[in-house]
């Protein structure tokens, strides 16, 4: 599903900063949670991940894909298709329903609007009555349901969940991280977590652990 | 909704925020409606005004001001010069530079609408087919054009006298009552407007009121020889007639001659200078009206860079983003300049309808002018100017630092 090796990449404006992860890797349905301080690069390392940003150095092959191979053209597309991307700011289009807010990831991909899909995923989130409603009209934990669905929606092989558990009480942290790996399970998705929130770590016995430095490393 | 596209997106943004959209689609479309309104009010008139002038080469009649006299024998919205002698008629009518004469005598009115003494060649010259009844054959019968009988409230077999003057309450001729013939279709012409009667009924309306027997020999021959009539028409029969004929009639002392293509065009650059002014203050309009939906567009995407950047994370290009707000631009500049349209030309129609009794335009909003063809691309480059920097923003939108901060 994932495999890392000799990766490195280098900010482009701060002064020489850069991210490395020698070696790592994930078979299909295993979870990982990405461990380390703020400002370590864990967003970046999601980032590398779904292609949203490219490695100077490096192999990096997510779900039988060389990213390096990829065209940023082709990227956007391979990113619809195999990525589920739950940021931190969840990001919900304000002026769509919490249906339309999951009917847009078939717009963003190209596909045509499936409303049973919708559907299902707001069931089994127990968002069913709030389809119709907008955004600002959910509480938080309903917002974010709502932004795991729609990171779900593309049937992604791979679910990135950036510090999903930030702000969130104890009971509140277990209810998120056990949302994401259930659902991560019933979509057939590896799910990776990057956060600086040690309970997750404790909520996902099974997962892979990547522990990334304090800071990213001074270029030599 | 079940059809999520660039479109549908536009539109619920756009109803996100009633206020700056509905602050937006009134700018756009004050400034359209005032063009549409300009353009179609300016080009209806010029239209008009050229069809009563067609085939009317030249109008002869008493000295004075030549656009008084195009104004009072062609278009009917002006007291004649004065009168001029029945021998003219036959003068020019020898003429072998001259095709056709209608000859006018002018002065009276009925309920505002002027009474034209002519002959049924004037009918003719402007197409005129009778609706019902049947042309004048004698004095003091008249036939009505359409908007004339409608609005006099006159139709055959009614009978009316004329009054002095053609702005209507003046004295009556009560002794001299006209019998209604015929009451001609609309033509769209100054026909229209008009009470049509032979020449010698306005002769007779005259001397009846000037206290002459026509039955008396001697009064009557003393009479022909002095009747006169107000204008005559002229069509050329070649085109040398025009480098001769005018100043061949002018060298008379009582007789001038008017160019109506030459005085109206005279008219319209006087007016032509009032349609720049609106045109120009339109186009301000609509330059002010780009500049707030760039303003509208441009502040909302700073709010709405993180939806973007995920539409990125779920598989969009950047040029899609780049289409949204284009889509958003062009739809709210077009459904303003829709609106605009509609409120411009409802604006010259209830002016032509509050107009039409009194004055002598005849302005409608259903005419649409081929100038405001050019309104469509100037709505969709006003709406594309608006969005195609916020557009470019959105698609250089660096999603990775979107999002993580």
């Amino acid at each position: 599903m994932l495999q890392i090796s000799g990766l490195h990449y280098r900010y482009r404006n701060a002064t020489g900063t850069q991210l490395s992860v020698p070696e790592f890797s994930l078979a299909k349905g295993e979870h990982a949670v990405i461990l380390g301080p703020s400002g370590c690069g864990k967003s970046t390392l999601l980032h590398l991940l779904a292609a949203i940003l490219t490695m100077q150095q490096g192999e990096l092959r997510v779900a039988g894909t060389d990213l390096r191979s990829l065209a940023p053209r082709a990227a956007d597309a391979w990113r619809g298709r195999t990525i589920g991307f739950l940021p931190q700011r969840l990001a919900l289009v304000p002026s769509l329903t919490v249906r339309e807010n999951l009917l847009v990831a078939a717009y963003a991909n190209g596909r045509t609007a499936d409303v049973a899909r919708a559907d299902e995923l707001l069931q089994a989130l127990g968002l069913g009555d709030k389809a119709r409603a907008k955004p600002h009209q959910l509480s938080q934990g309903q917002q974010q349901r709502t932004a795991i669905a729609r990171a779900l929606f593309n049937h992604p092989a791979l679910l990135l969940a950036d510090e999903p558990t930030a702000n969130l009480d104890d009971d509140a942290c277990a209810a998120a991280t056990g949302l994401l790996t259930s659902q991560a399970a019933a979509n057939g998705a590896s799910l990776v977590i990057a956060t600086h929130d040690a309970r997750v770590l404790a909520a996902l016995p099974g997962a892979k652990v990547l522990r990334l430095p304090r800071t990213a490393t001074e270029a030599a | 909704m079940k059809r999520i596209n660039a479109l549908t997106l536009a539109l619920k943004s756009l109803r996100h925020k009633p206020l700056s959209t509905a602050a937006n689609l009134v700018l756009m479309a004050v400034g359209v409606a005032m063009m549409s309104f300009v353009l179609a009010a300016s080009q209806q008139l010029e239209e008009k005004a050229l069809r009563d002038a067609r085939g009317i080469d030249l109008v002869v009649g008493a000295k004075g001001s030549p656009l008084q006299l195009i104004l009072s024998s062609i278009y009917h919205i002006d007291i004649p010069t004065g009168n001029i002698p029945l021998a003219a008629e036959a003068q020019l009518r020898q003429n072998r530079l001259v095709k056709k004469v209608i000859p006018l005598a002018l002065g009276d009115s009925f309920h505002g609408y002027r009474i034209a003494g002519t002959t049924p060649d004037y009918i003719a010259h402007y197409g005129g087919e009778l609706d019902r009844g049947e042309m004048f054959k004698a004095p003091m019968q008249a036939v009505l054009g359409a908007q004339a009988a409608a609005g006099a409230g006159l139709t055959t077999g009614s009978r009316f006298v004329g009054s002095h003057g053609i702005a209507g309450g003046g004295d009556g001729h009560s002794d001299a009552p006209f019998t209604v013939v015929g009451v001609l279709k609309p033509t769209g012409s100054v026909l229209d407007r008009l009470v049509l009667t032979p020449v010698e009924s306005v002769w007779q309306v005259h001397e009846v009121a000037h206290g002459i027997d026509p039955d008396d020999k001697e009064e009557k021959a003393a009479m022909d020889e002095e009747r006169e009539l107000t204008a005559l028409l002229v069509q050329y029969a070649s085109p040398l007639a025009a480098a001769m004929l005018p100043r061949a009639v002018n060298s008379q002392p009582e007789l001038q001659a008017a160019q109506p293509a030459f005085e109206s065009a005279k008219l319209f650059r006087l007016l032509g200078v009032g349609v720049d002014v609106l045109r120009g203050i339109a186009a301000i309009m609509l330059l002010s009206a780009a500049l707030s939906m760039f303003v509208a567009l441009y502040s909302a995407l700073e709010e709405r860079k993180t939806d973007l950047a995920i539409l990125r994370t779920l598989g969009a290009a950047p040029r899609k983003l780049m289409a949204l707000l284009l889509v958003e631009g062009l739809l709210l500049a077009s459904a303003g300049a829709a609106l605009g349209w509609i409120a411009g030309h409802a604006a010259l129609e209830i002016l032509g309808r509050l107009a039409s009794d009194g004055q002598n335009l005849a302005l409608t909003g259903l005419y649409v002018a081929s100038s405001e063809a050019w309104l469509i691309p100037v709505a969709l480059a006003i709406g594309l100017a608006a969005a195609l920097l916020p557009a470019l923003r959105a698609y250089r939108t660096d999603i990775a630092t979107t999002l993580s901060h």
